[in-house]
């Protein structure tokens, strides 16, 4: 026989009060939230309807342009155009278009909320030190804990899926906007400040530039986070390149998932390369006029 | 020598043979393990226990429970004989793996489990039949639209078809499609099993509308008070060209009586005849399920409880599938 653990209290009541209470909220505050959300989700749709309305060249176009604007480099606009091509030439282009919505969106959001965030905790110990646990938890905690709640909060399809992505992509950008302008020199701090700097002009034109890369590095992450939850995201009905994976695997489809999966990571390449190449640039500009 | 030494081994045979009736206990035969097929839901996750129990406990066997789900284990049962013992296999769900299974004589159906079969088809729960007596079967989901149209989508009914992968899948988009629900109604794809059971949970929370696929025996059923539409009588050609993905002009026709299989791998029956012998017999009422299922959920128990309790608490059903010897070696194991 296994030996056990005393029982302090009866879990499974307490359980059970958690479940009910849930419940309780959900039947009084679902169709609440459902409608507060309502406009992200039209957000949402509109944006995946815009790039399934454009012509495919030019979304091709326009990812290109978009790259040669952050890498200034011809390689880079080239591979981007080249896998964009492929995503269509493999036949996701409609499901991929659902993705990047979806992702753009979430990644988005992610940085409007985390960039603030990320500020606060670099300028106050406490913060920091509330903020480091709930990250550790958000970045831990199986997906599927709050996935299932959050369908029951928001209703089955893309909200769901979205706040979920941001739950579990924000925390790089927060982290590493932190870290970035902890780790700018103090001495370069206290000069602009001898200088007569206000805090809020130390923030925009010392901490904030110096600290570019590294944020830019957060961001990059966040994008990949978010990008990697549309399998997840998809099981509560997100749709998009991550169904697509689903029903290869449930089926035994394997050309169906592999072509999804091939499609998942085009796009991580593309959004990869762009940040990437937009990062080394700032910092190279950023060294040449320090 | 040679003759005295055949006339020891004959008598040794005889002996044995006259022996073998009243010494012979029921076993596991030379089987090293048997492997159950755990589904994802709660009855065939139960009833997955309830045979590895029943199998550990009575016949000694070293009986394991590893997850499954139908299609990849009919796959796997049908490509690598494992797992041995599927004990609520929805036949329709993988009817094309299964038909080829029996085809080659690697698998076959041991029993029914349920007594009365599977019910699929699209259901709502009891409130909306009250609230709205026009609706009363498929037929009349396409005029009252409106019941079932949600925010995020206020031109159109929103019906949960099937997840994905799942066999129903192709049956609910054909239906769909037959139906000519395409006007005025979306298809949505809930993306898994635990995400269609939210969405139902969230619905009879706040006592709104919802349509959507589901089937009988289930938890859900009992719990949620889920009635099942009415469908039009069955007929086999139509629905076979429902369960076809490319099927060409899909008619309106009611959904088969699912064939739910114990489904046993043919090898097991040389190397645990007795084990064989009891899946034989494996059936359990549809109501009795149910029960079961909706025990477990209330008392929020895993698989294995749920098992326990069916095997305290219904003995007359599961002793009349064992002998009586095996039957107190269960009892006693409890």
């Amino acid at each position: 026989m296994t030996s056990q653990f005393p029982q302090f209290f009866d879990t499974r009541a307490f359980g059970r009060v958690l479940d009910s209470a849930f419940n309780d909220v959900v039947a009084a505050y679902g169709l609440t939230l459902e409608l507060i959300f309502l406009p992200v989700l039209k957000a949402l749709l509109a944006m995946e309807q815009l790039l399934l309305w454009l012509p495919w060249w030019a979304v091709l176009i326009g990812f290109s342009a978009f790259a040669w604007l952050a890498s200034r480099s011809a390689k880079i606009m080239a591979t981007v155009a080249l896998l964009i091509f492929l995503i269509g030439v493999i036949g996701v282009w409609e499901q991929a278009m659902a993705t990047v919505a979806l992702m753009l969106v979430s990644t988005l959001m992610a940085v409007f909320l985390g960039l603030p965030i990320g500020v606060l905790m670099s300028r106050s110990n406490r913060v920091q030190g509330i903020a480091l646990p709930v990250l550790d938890i958000m970045q831990t905690m199986p997906i599927f804990v709050y996935l299932i709640p959050f369908v029951m909060l928001f209703g089955p399809g893309k909200i769901p899926a979205l706040l979920a992505t941001i739950v579990f992509a924000i925390p790089p950008v927060i982290r590493l906007t932190n870290l970035g302008i902890r780790q700018v020199d103090v001495e370069i701090v206290e000069a602009s400040r001898a200088f007569g700097a206000s805090p809020m002009q130390v923030l925009t034109t010392v901490q904030a530039p110096l600290a570019l890369p590294a944020i830019l590095a957060g961001i990059n992450q966040t994008t990949m986070m978010a990008l990697s939850m549309v399998v997840i995201a998809s099981m509560i009905g997100a749709g998009g390149l991550g169904y697509q994976v689903l029903q290869g695997i449930q089926r035994l489809e394997i050309s169906r998932g592999l072509f999804a999966g091939l499609g998942i990571v085009f796009l991580a390449i593309i959004f990869d390369r762009i940040a990437q190449a937009y990062g080394k640039r700032m910092q190279k500009t950023l060294k040449l006029g320090a | 020598m040679k003759t005295k030494f055949t006339f020891a081994m004959l008598a040794a045979a005889a002996s044995f043979s006259l022996a073998a009736p009243s010494a012979h206990a029921a076993d596991c035969g030379t089987a090293d393990s048997v492997k159950v097929a755990e589904m994802t839901w709660i009855s065939a996750g139960a009833l997955a226990h309830i045979a590895q129990k029943i199998m550990a406990n009575g016949f000694d066997c070293n009986a394991q429970v590893i997850p499954g789900d139908t299609v990849p284990t009919a796959t796997s049962m049908m490509t690598r004989g494992t797992p041995d013992v599927a004990p609520e296999l929805w036949v329709s769900t993988a009817q094309t793996i299964w038909d080829e299974s029996l085809a080659k004589d690697i698998a076959y159906k041991a029993s029914d489990i349920f007594a009365s079969g599977g019910e699929e088809g699209w259901w709502v729960p009891d409130y909306v039949l009250a609230d709205h007596p026009e609706i009363k079967s498929v037929l009349d989901l396409k005029d009252n639209w409106q019941v079932f149209a949600e925010a995020a989508n206020p031109n159109k009914g929103r019906l949960y078809g099937c997840p994905p992968g799942w066999g129903c899948e192709i049956i609910t988009n054909n239906l769909f499609e037959a139906l000519g629900l395409g006007e005025t109604f979306e298809l949505f794809s809930p993306g898994s099993g635990e995400n269609l059971k939210a969405s139902i949970a969230r619905a009879v929370a706040q006592k709104e509308p919802f349509v959507g696929y589901y089937w009988s025996p289930a938890d859900v059923i009992a719990k949620y008070k889920l009635v099942r539409l009415d469908m039009p009588a069955f007929e086999a050609d139509k629905f076979k060209c429902l369960t076809d993905s490319n099927c060409a002009n899909p008619e309106v026709t009611g959904w088969a009586v699912g064939e739910v299989a114990v489904a046993v791998v043919t090898s097991l029956k040389e190397r645990a005849p007795d084990v064989v012998a009891f899946l034989s017999k494996m059936q359990i009422s549809n109501d009795d399920v149910s029960a079961m299922a909706a025990w477990g959920d209330e008392n929020s128990a895993t698989n294995e409880e749920v098992a326990n309790h069916f095997l305290k608490n219904y003995d007359a059903v599961w002793s009349s599938w064992v002998p009586a010897d095996v039957a107190d070696k269960v009892r006693a194991g409890l």
